[in-house]
């Protein structure tokens, strides 16, 4: 039963991936992008891991799917559904590449079910979680308060626009449009 | 341990229901006039003004960001509360230490105007 | 589940980060509260904690203190890499307020931001926990990617930040999944731990899941080094960073990324090493001569600086196909010998450039030699060093690297080496025939050199040739720490 909805729910993390990267349509895509973490994180759910889970949907399918909004706004891409998609063999690096990563990790599930026998499943409390971040990470957690404390500087130093700039020149042409963000990869 | 958050999936259940219930009945009894003004998009109970398609200000983005830092904090605050006790004080030492580390942050944002809207 | 020991804190092996961090929050709230436009005292605070750092850093010498359940590590491996860290960033600190007044950018930022990038790169080399290197990788990366683009008014250190931030972030995803794939092999991310369950194992490698972590691995840490075929973000980062951030760039973050990946693989995948051995040969081949031949044709000469930047770190690489003890302690005293040259050599990018046209083409040293007498010897010496002749550190570094080399039977490797250090020779000269060969294009201002600039010229002249002319003082310190890793 498990098993069953572990694959169903991969197979939407995948395909809603796949979308999130060939719809055209910004905001479309962010919305595909929400439904693949979604189900990334019933899989982590399903996994025991009822804390990954939860933060999962709270800072990826919540906080940052905002600031991605943010970004697309803040660009101003006009109507780029009306773009060119770009042409099959400028996909071909990025699926050569999917496919090496894909075998890699075929190989790697196929090689690790010859050699161990999978542990049973457990629930991993919430408790057990704290227990080995504060225990073996003392360091890594003040770390990572520094690292958001230098972040917040650094996207606020990049931010912040100068008085005596004169700005971005104000909205779009339409040619522009034409799929500069597809084309990229 | 999936049992113990059946409780949690029946009340997103009854809240769906709820909604889905309260929507078919407005849609089957209500009245309908379809009038253009009805069917323009609702934009805060004004007349439309404009495309919403343009350049926003960066303002916006700073503001999600700042909202993430902390949120991120949050994550990190939990797992320590559950354990608040046993973790005594090297666990309060080391929480100190990270909230007063996004404390200067804070100052910082503050002190550089970001949180003041032009 | 009940009982849950709170493990021994021991704070010296990370009293460099902690000072360091704490010094960064205070200028940073300094720079906040002092409103004024006069910045410069922020670099002059800084530089001085910088060298408090190096004292507490050389206090703890010889000393070997675990703290944090094995998350940090004081040893002199570390240490070493520390002090070359610090210098690197004490030099860049020197050559960047000259700069940064020149284009109208002297914020406050810079230097915590610098210091900041400091610490992430100590832990990146104290950190003996899969975790605490990543997390000071990234520390250091975020900060990096802001210095780079921290001339915000410019096209091109915005274009250079953006890249480097892509790139970086992708780089950042390959190390994440390797430690990911590593800690789901062993069960663990200590590196100790890692090492012993790999020698528990008949043959490690035939573990498809470890075998794919430390591939992984090594490919993040080689987009972090800017090794063939991962450098292609060098060049532009390079060329639209700031020039005192470029030159911190090369050599700092540098030297970070060879103290993790050779502790990781001495300690962890000791037992791999035949594996990873012929990894590197071909990522050293490729590294050195693709450096080296696109350097050949660069007229800009932050371009062909990066190339050549590329091209060192194959060289750095050739210490790690080889792995034993003088190849290993090759790469550290060339990473100390490469801080001083290349810091030195932009030092003096730093000087010729004019404001709004920062990034220097080598037609602009035409007739240097002439002008500015001093500055020419000094470039000279730096050119000298990074060609690898002697009697400069360039060449005992090389030199090291390359009989480690031999020693463990890559002959042919030692070869490639030497022919691609002949090559570059060829570029490194050419700044000196412009230098004191050619006519000035247009008349010269006589150019100011700050204080600042010119005590870090001194230093790294006087590092380059002393490093050169009497290595065994430094050598033996790099060898005394690679033993005890």
């Amino acid at each position: 039963m498990e098993q069953i909805i572990f694959y169903i729910l991969a197979a939407v993390a995948v395909i809603g991936t796949v979308l999130a990267i060939s719809e055209k349509h910004p905001v479309h895509a962010i919305l595909y992008l929400v439904t693949s973490l979604f189900a990334v994180a019933v899989v982590f759910y399903l996994l025991m891991a009822p804390l990954v889970a939860v933060f999962e949907v709270i800072l990826y399918a919540g906080a940052i799917m905002v600031l991605f909004l943010f970004v697309i706004m803040m660009l101003d891409l006009g109507h780029p559904e009306k773009g060119f998609s770009p042409h099959w063999r400028e996909w071909l690096p990025a699926l050569l590449l999917s496919l090496v990563s894909i075998a890699s990790l075929v190989m790697v599930i196929v090689s690790r079910h010859s050699q161990l026998a999978v542990p049973a499943a457990q629930s991993i409390p919430i408790r057990e979680v704290s227990r080995r971040l504060f225990q073996g990470h003392g360091v890594a957690v003040e770390l990572i308060s520094l690292q958001l404390l230098f972040a917040l500087v650094g996207a606020l130093y990049l931010g912040k626009q100068q008085a005596s700039s004169p700005g971005l020149p104000p909205s779009s042409a339409p040619e522009r449009v034409s799929g500069s963000e597809e084309k990229s990869p | 341990m999936l049992g113990t958050y059946l409780p949690i999936l029946l009340v997103v259940l009854i809240a769906i229901i709820f909604g889905l219930v309260a929507l078919t009945f407005s849609s089957l009894i209500g009245p309908k006039k379809k009038t253009a003004l009805k069917l323009s998009p609702y934009e805060s109970g004004c007349a439309p003004v404009g495309t919403a398609r343009e350049r926003f200000s960066i303002k916006f983005y700073l503001i999600a960001m700042l909202f993430i830092l902390f949120d991120i904090e949050a994550v990190f605050l939990y797992p320590w509360a559950i354990l608040y006790k046993k973790l005594g004080v090297f666990g309060l030492v080391e929480m100190g230490v990270f909230v007063v580390i996004l404390f200067v942050g804070y100052i910082y944002v503050w002190k550089k105007g970001a949180l003041e809207w032009e | 589940m009940d009982m849950i020991t709170i493990p021994a804190v021991n704070m010296t092996p990370i009293m460099p980060e902690i000072f360091l961090s704490v010094l960064a929050m205070a200028l940073l709230l300094i720079n906040v509260f002092v409103p004024s436009g006069q910045k410069s005292y922020i670099g002059y605070i800084s530089f001085i904690g910088v060298i408090a750092a190096a004292v507490l850093v050389g206090t703890g010498w010889g000393m070997h203190v675990e703290s944090f359940n094995g998350a940090v590590v004081q040893d002199n491996f570390a240490s070493f890499f520390k002090m070359i860290f610090l210098l690197a960033a004490g030099l860049a600190i020197l050559i960047s307020d000259q700069y940064m007044v020149r284009e109208e950018c002297n914020h406050g930022e810079l230097y915590p931001l610098i210091l900041f990038t400091v610490v992430g790169m100590m832990l990146m080399a104290a950190g003996t926990d899969l975790m605490t290197i990543f997390l000071g990788l990234e520390v250091m990366s975020v900060s990096l990617y802001v210095l780079a683009g921290f001339n915000r008014e410019n096209r091109k250190s915005n274009e250079a930040g953006l890249k480097y931030f892509l790139l970086g972030a992708f780089s950042t995803g390959f190390l994440l999944y390797g430690m990911a794939l590593t800690y789901g092999a062993t069960g663990s991310t200590r590196i100790a731990d890692i090492a012993t369950f790999a020698a528990q194992q008949s043959l490690p490698s035939s573990n498809v899941m470890l075998l794919a972590g430390m591939l992984l691995m090594i490919t993040g840490f080689a987009f972090k080094v800017a090794a063939a075929p991962f450098h292609m973000w060098t060049p532009d980062v390079y060329e639209g960073a700031p020039t005192p951030m470029t030159a911190f760039m090369s050599a700092g973050p540098k030297a970070a990324g060879f103290a993790a990946a050779l502790r990781i693989l001495l300690v962890s995948f000791s037992t791999m090493q035949a594996d990873w051995s012929q990894l590197f040969w071909v990522l050293a081949v490729l590294t050195m001569t693709v450096g080296n031949i696109t350097a050949l044709r660069q007229d800009n000469i932050k371009r062909m600086l990066a190339y050549s930047s590329i091209a060192h770190a194959g060289y750095c690489l050739v210490g790690f196909t080889a792995g034993n003890p003088t190849g290993t302690a090759g790469i550290m005293f060339y990473m100390l010998s490469y801080t001083f040259m290349n810091i030195g050599a932009f030092a003096i990018i730093v000087l010729v450039g004019k404001k709004g046209e920062p990034n220097g083409n080598v037609m602009d040293f035409a007739g240097f030699g002439f002008k500015h007498p001093a500055l020419a010897v000094a470039m000279s010496i730096f050119l000298f060093s990074l060609a690898g002749m002697p009697p400069t550190a360039g060449f005992i570094g090389k030199f090291y690297l390359f009989s480690g080399a031999i020693q463990k039977g890559y002959i042919w490797l030692a070869v490639i080496g030497v022919l691609n250090s002949a090559a570059s020779v060829y570029y490194y000269l050419r700044v000196m025939v412009y230098m004191y060969m050619k006519e000035p294009t247009e008349e010269f201002d006589w150019l100011q050199v700050s204080a600042p600039i010119a005590l870090s010229l001194l230093i790294s002249v006087t590092g380059t040739l002393v490093l050169g002319v009497v290595p065994s003082i430094v050598l033996q310190y790099a060898q005394e720490a690679i033993k005890l890793i």
